[in-house]
């Protein structure tokens, strides 16, 4: 096992620079840990080169976990994997998705519409959600009918000061702050933390365009840069959390906001050329492909839902998973990292 | 032709999706290039002609939109309707207009042959702008107005809120042209994308969510090209129709290169090119 320049930042830069980062989001509101450990094992095996877990402790060991597991397994089966997978963990400012929770209020009508919606089986019969559980993706609001309107958030408040260094000591080697809010003052002065808490490591920044505009969203991009330098990454988001189905339509927006970042910014300011994209938020199998057909460069794919969608009836505890299992899981996850990164 | 069977051939070709517009409205393009652009466009079949809010303009496009039917009647190429003659007007410019002066040019424009309006929102205090738009309502007989909107000032929550607020306050009846806004026009897919992808986002945010706004029309602009029909429906975005502005002008400049405006021959074979943006 070796990195590619001796350093895991080395690693992450050729990574990334070699647009070969594929990174499976196990879920920015995820704590569930068997999940975690199960999708990091599954996803180590297929040769994933990052995971993206949630700001707990807990978590990232749930991650390491499963990595570890992953090439204990690597070993026996004979599956080459070249370096360790990099660790992030995803903390958001107030009223970004990927950091909220459902709640389900008293104004419920008791329609059940919400519990099928749910990707991640949050919402049990007797209506109180499973806060591990939930992702924050929406749906069950997006179902619930709009006279009832029965649903609200909290935020998933993390006080980056005291949580960030935990989640380093226990293994995150970057982090990623979803942005996706309008005020950018505060925004920078949360990046601020994020930058410091990890001098040495890359940081990413999550954005969309529900609350941006093109030249918001550019501005914000500019303003990461001069505190991050060459620690910046771009998660250019499509629709955070929108991955469910596997079709062109889902992924646009992804490639969209990619191909502005390269249009506006990229192309444009030779101090951004070499700033690295992610692609996330409605990816799927078709991400690439869409990408690669309307000529939009990128440095990686970040994919959730879908990625977790397609080994789910797999789940198992590591080390209960029969051997059948384990292959067709592995073999789903591996095309799906090739579909989208080595085609 | 009578007034109301007008705006039922409009309606029509967006309920079709076969509402095909040049927007003419082109930086630094010489007059007589226009003019032979509206003319082709004309004979190809396009629906409407959109064009800068100046009366000079309106008779220019007027008078060659009459040259072209009676061209095509010549050649036995059948038109079966005129098309929409359109002005187009930013919202940051109507701020400074007058309301008597604006009042005066668009009942003039509307005498001069303009069917309706468009605007490029480009501000988003429209309430500065509300008895302008209201006056664009009166003097165009309630037809629809059709706002142009891109995600360069807008985020697509302001989007959603700007059309909300264009609905409930200006004018019910809306065309919502959506702008990739393009700076260059390259023949591929890359160059589209902003535009489909803008409007799936108002299809998804607006059109699929909110009954009342389930059958606003929607058109693509800004980086439009003959790839753009193919991607949209590759992408399953839905459309009712596409306006060509800088494809139209880059793609004639390429003609005139090599070919004669004045042989019929060329002329006709030019036009059966274009014919094809709008199959």
């Amino acid at each position: 096992m070796k990195t590619l320049k001796g350093s895991r930042f080395g690693l992450y830069k050729d990574l990334l620079k070699s647009s070969r980062y594929f990174k499976l989001v196990c879920g920015a509101g995820n704590e569930d840990i068997k999940e975690v450990e199960y999708l990091t094992y599954i996803y180590t095996l297929a040769g994933c080169a990052g995971f993206d877990v949630s700001a707990s402790p807990e978590i990232v060991s749930a991650a390491k976990k499963g990595i570890n597991a992953g090439i204990e397994k690597a070993n026996q089966l004979k599956i080459n994997i070249p370096f360790v997978p990099l660790i992030t963990v995803s903390v958001g400012m107030p009223g970004d998705h990927h950091v909220r929770k459902a709640i389900i209020t008293k104004d419920c009508v008791s329609c059940n519409l919400c519990i099928p919606t749910c990707p991640t089986d949050a919402i049990p019969k007797n209506l109180t959600i499973i806060t591990e559980l939930c992702i924050g993706c929406g749906n069950c609001e997006a179902a619930c009918p709009p006279a009832a309107n029965a649903i609200a958030y909290d935020h998933n408040a993390k006080e980056l000061l005291s949580i960030l260094p935990k989640c380093i000591e226990a293994g995150a080697e970057s982090i990623e702050l979803h942005a996706g809010v309008p005020d950018n003052e505060s925004t920078l002065k949360e990046w601020e933390v994020v930058s410091k808490s990890i001098p040495n490591g890359m940081i990413s920044m999550c954005l969309d365009r529900k609350h941006l505009s093109n030249d918001t969203l550019i501005d914000r991009i500019k303003a990461a840069q001069n505190i991050a330098n060459e620690r910046l990454i771009i998660q250019a988001d499509g629709i955070p959390m929108s991955g469910g189905i596997d079709d062109f339509n889902t992924t646009l927006q992804a490639v969209s906001i990619a191909d502005l970042i390269n249009k506006r910014l990229k192309n444009k300011e030779p101090g951004f050329k070499n700033l690295p994209i992610l692609i996330s938020g409605g990816t799927n199998s078709n991400t690439g492909n869409l990408a690669r057909k309307c000529g939009v460069k990128f440095n990686g794919i970040t994919i959730g839902t879908h990625a977790r969608k397609i080994i789910s009836k797999y789940q198992n505890n590591p080390s209960k998973i029969n051997d059948n299992q384990l292959n067709e899981a592995i073999k789903k996850a591996k095309e799906l990292i090739q579909m989208n990164i080595n085609a | 032709m009578a007034k109301r069977e007008r705006i039922n051939i409009l309606k029509n070709k967006l309920n079709n999706d076969s509402f095909y517009k040049l927007d003419c409205v082109f930086d630094n393009f010489e007059k007589h290039k226009i003019i032979s652009i509206i003319y082709i466009y004309v004979l190809a079949g396009f629906s409407a002609i959109d064009v800068r809010a100046d009366i000079d303009s309106v008779i220019q496009a007027k008078e060659t939109i009459i040259k072209a039917m009676n061209y095509a009647i010549k050649m036995e190429e059948t038109i079966l309707e005129e098309p929409f003659l359109i002005i187009s007007c930013y919202s940051s410019e109507l701020k400074y207009k007058d309301l008597d002066e604006f009042e005066n040019f668009l009942r003039l424009s509307k005498k001069k042959g303009v069917d309706f309006f468009e605007l490029h929102v480009d501000t988003a205090d429209l309430d500065l702008i509300k008895d302008k738009l209201l006056l664009v309502k009166k003097v165009f007989n309630f037809k629809p107005i059709s706002i142009n909107i891109s995600r360069d000032k807008f985020s697509n929550a302001n989007i959603v809120e700007l059309i909300k607020y264009f609905r409930a306050n200006i004018q019910k009846d809306l065309i919502i042209e959506v702008d990739g806004s393009e700076e260059k026009n390259n023949h591929d897919f890359n160059t589209t994308l902003q535009s489909v992808s803008t409007a799936d986002i108002l299809h998804k945010q607006l059109l699929k969510k909110e009954i009342a706004f389930r059958k606003i029309p929607i058109l693509l602009s800004g980086g439009t090209n003959s790839l753009t029909c193919e991607l949209a429906k590759e992408c399953n975005v839905h459309f009712n129709g596409i306006t060509f502005n800088d494809y139209a002008k880059v793609d004639f400049e390429r003609f005139v290169k090599s070919h004669s405006f004045d042989n019929d021959l060329e002329i006709k074979n030019y036009v059966k090119e274009i014919k094809k943006l709008i199959m």
